[in-house]
């Protein structure tokens, strides 16, 4: 039987204009403006392109949310290009929990409550995130400018029209502006953007011992895929027939959340 | 040298003769399965849980002995990495065959082996919306890869659990029966050794010796039914005799390999 295509291959010129407009619309209607990177594929494809549209330079602060918990190869990635793409860095240290069993129930609490350090710190009224719809069904309701209130709440089914091209900057007071320039993108459109523009990537991407990462977040919230993909063609062969989706390796603590209160109200507990 | 031998396993959490039975000619497709192999009752001895039930069908060990009771230990949710158990279709793919799991609730979200299947709800569908979606989804799934010819196809749908806590003693619970049953239809065309199997029966609230949910549940919606140690087998085309829920672990083994103790060569 013909294996299907999972994902539909998009022209990658008009992906790329398309997240130059998000990107470049972002700069001129906010004062100031931060870029998270968390040294993943689409973290870093992401301020690939926001070097690009500026013609080599970074004109906003980089912030790197640092738990203690991510992985050697990803400081290195961090330190490494930090200075070769000249970047004006801030690490923002996140609450350090020792244990790693207790660090992943509370990952995703911990980073969210640095980011609100690093909003507030900087008072940046917008921010750079280099999220895409198709990685997960929570994020399929986002929008290009997607306002968080000033509790960092998402109200999704109150956010601006987003019609004819046209993003709406308006923000209530205390809230900020999460940009997503990527959000059009699948996995497969970053790793052929990645082979076509050679933008460099973790080495942890690739296969060693019939393992590899296809997500990359903290060690003890991550796990290794089966893959035999060892460089970027192999990955986007692998991804075209692909069964396992991308988090395959991850329960987002969000979820494992969702499950443990609906079993409680259920009475399993 | 592996034999090529295509096998389909389909569980229907908590489905019960109670209602089959009485309603048999509602079924035809598993009206025809009856006819066409042996079906009988497995008695569960211990609990009727699903979580201990599923690991116990698919790993050829009791409850006991592989002591997996809960979605939640110690305030943890638990992932398949934490049940340190060897189930068929992991010994079954290191030898060569081509086996895939899907939804199966001894984990939450459940488990799938060798594919990916986003289970609706993470396996926890209260809704008719959500459990005609799972329906649909497991069904398509299921589809997709049969279309692949594996060797062994092990697939569970929830809903009817979900159906019978809410409606029991209503026709609503035989209404999703029949539209279970248009599912297996289009399931076992592709096959010829089925097994259609419960983890455990069903009854009424009251008569319950264990109660798995509280009485008013999600939206004050009031309990109805709670599980029976009575659970269903139908076996077509399998050369082995199924007394207990983990013979099914050995049913499959001895169709791929003639031997009971599932072990590697």
């Amino acid at each position: 039987m013909e294996q299907k295509n999972k994902f539909v291959e998009m022209n990658l010129d008009e992906l790329e204009n398309n997240s130059f407009y998000v990107i470049r619309e972002a700069a001129a209607q906010f004062k100031n403006v931060g870029i998270l990177w968390s040294m993943g594929k689409d973290a870093t494809v992401m301020l690939w392109m926001i070097r690009k549209a500026f013609l080599g330079k970074v004109p906003f602060k980089v912030i790197h949310v640092d738990t203690g918990h991510k992985f050697p190869e990803m400081y290195e990635t961090r330190d490494k290009y930090a200075k070769e793409w000249n970047l004006n860095l801030d690490i923002e240290k996140a609450e350090y929990v020792a244990d790693p069993e207790k660090h992943r129930e509370r990952c995703g609490e911990i980073k969210a409550n640095a980011v609100k350090e690093a909003v507030s710190k900087h008072k940046f009224d917008a921010i750079f995130v280099g999220i895409r719809r198709d990685e997960h069904v929570l994020r399929t309701k986002e929008r290009y400018y997607s306002p968080r209130d000033k509790n960092f709440q998402w109200d999704y089914q109150n956010q601006p029209a987003e019609m004819w091209g046209i993003l709406n900057n308006i923000l209530e007071e205390g809230e900020h502006m999460r940009i997503h320039p990527l959000l059009d993108w699948n996995e497969l459109d970053i790793w052929r953007y990645i082979k076509k523009e050679s933008i460099p990537v973790n080495s942890l991407y690739f296969s060693k011992s019939g393992n590899r990462y296809r997500s990359l977040g903290c060690v003890p919230c991550t796990k290794p895929v089966p893959s035999n993909a060892s460089n970027v063609d192999e990955i986007i062969d692998e991804l075209k027939t692909t069964e396992f989706s991308e988090r395959s390796g991850r329960l987002s603590a969000r979820e494992q959340t969702y499950i443990m209160q609906k079993l409680r109200a259920l009475g399993y507990f | 040298m592996v034999t090529l031998i295509k096998m389909l396993v389909i569980g229907l959490d908590g489905a019960t003769w109670k209602v089959i039975k009485d309603n048999i000619n509602e079924f035809p497709t598993i009206k025809k399965l009856m006819n066409e192999g042996y079906h009988k009752t497995i008695t569960v001895r211990g609990k009727p849980l699903s979580v201990p039930l599923w690991c116990t069908i698919f790993s050829g060990k009791k409850p006991e002995e592989h002591g997996h009771e809960e979605f939640v230990v110690n305030g943890k949710l638990l992932h398949r990495d934490d049940i340190n158990l060897d189930f068929i279709w992991d010994i079954l793919n290191k030898q060569g065959y081509k086996a895939f799991a899907i939804n199966i609730p001894f984990v939450l979200p459940p488990y799938n082996f060798n594919t990916q299947f986003d289970a609706i709800s993470y396996g926890l569908p209260e809704t008719e919306e959500e459990w005609e979606k799972e329906l649909w989804s497991v069904t398509e799934k299921a589809k997709d890869l049969l279309q692949t010819k594996p060797d062994l196809l092990c697939v569970v749908y929830t809903l009817l659990d979900r159906v019978q806590h809410y409606y029991w003693g209503s026709s609503e619970v035989v209404r999703w029966y029949k539209k279970i049953d248009d599912s297996i239809k289009e399931l076992i065309q592709f096959d010829n050794k089925i097994i259609l199997l419960s983890d455990h029966g069903f009854c009424s609230f009251g008569e319950a010796k264990i109660k798995t949910l509280k009485k008013a549940n999600i939206d004050g919606r009031e309990v109805k039914g709670d599980h029976h140690e009575e659970a269903i087998l139908i076996a077509k085309n399998i050369n082995y005799d199924i007394k207990n829920p983990e013979d099914i672990f050995y049913a499959i083994m001895n169709e791929f390999n003639g031997n009971k103790n599932g072990t590697e060569e």
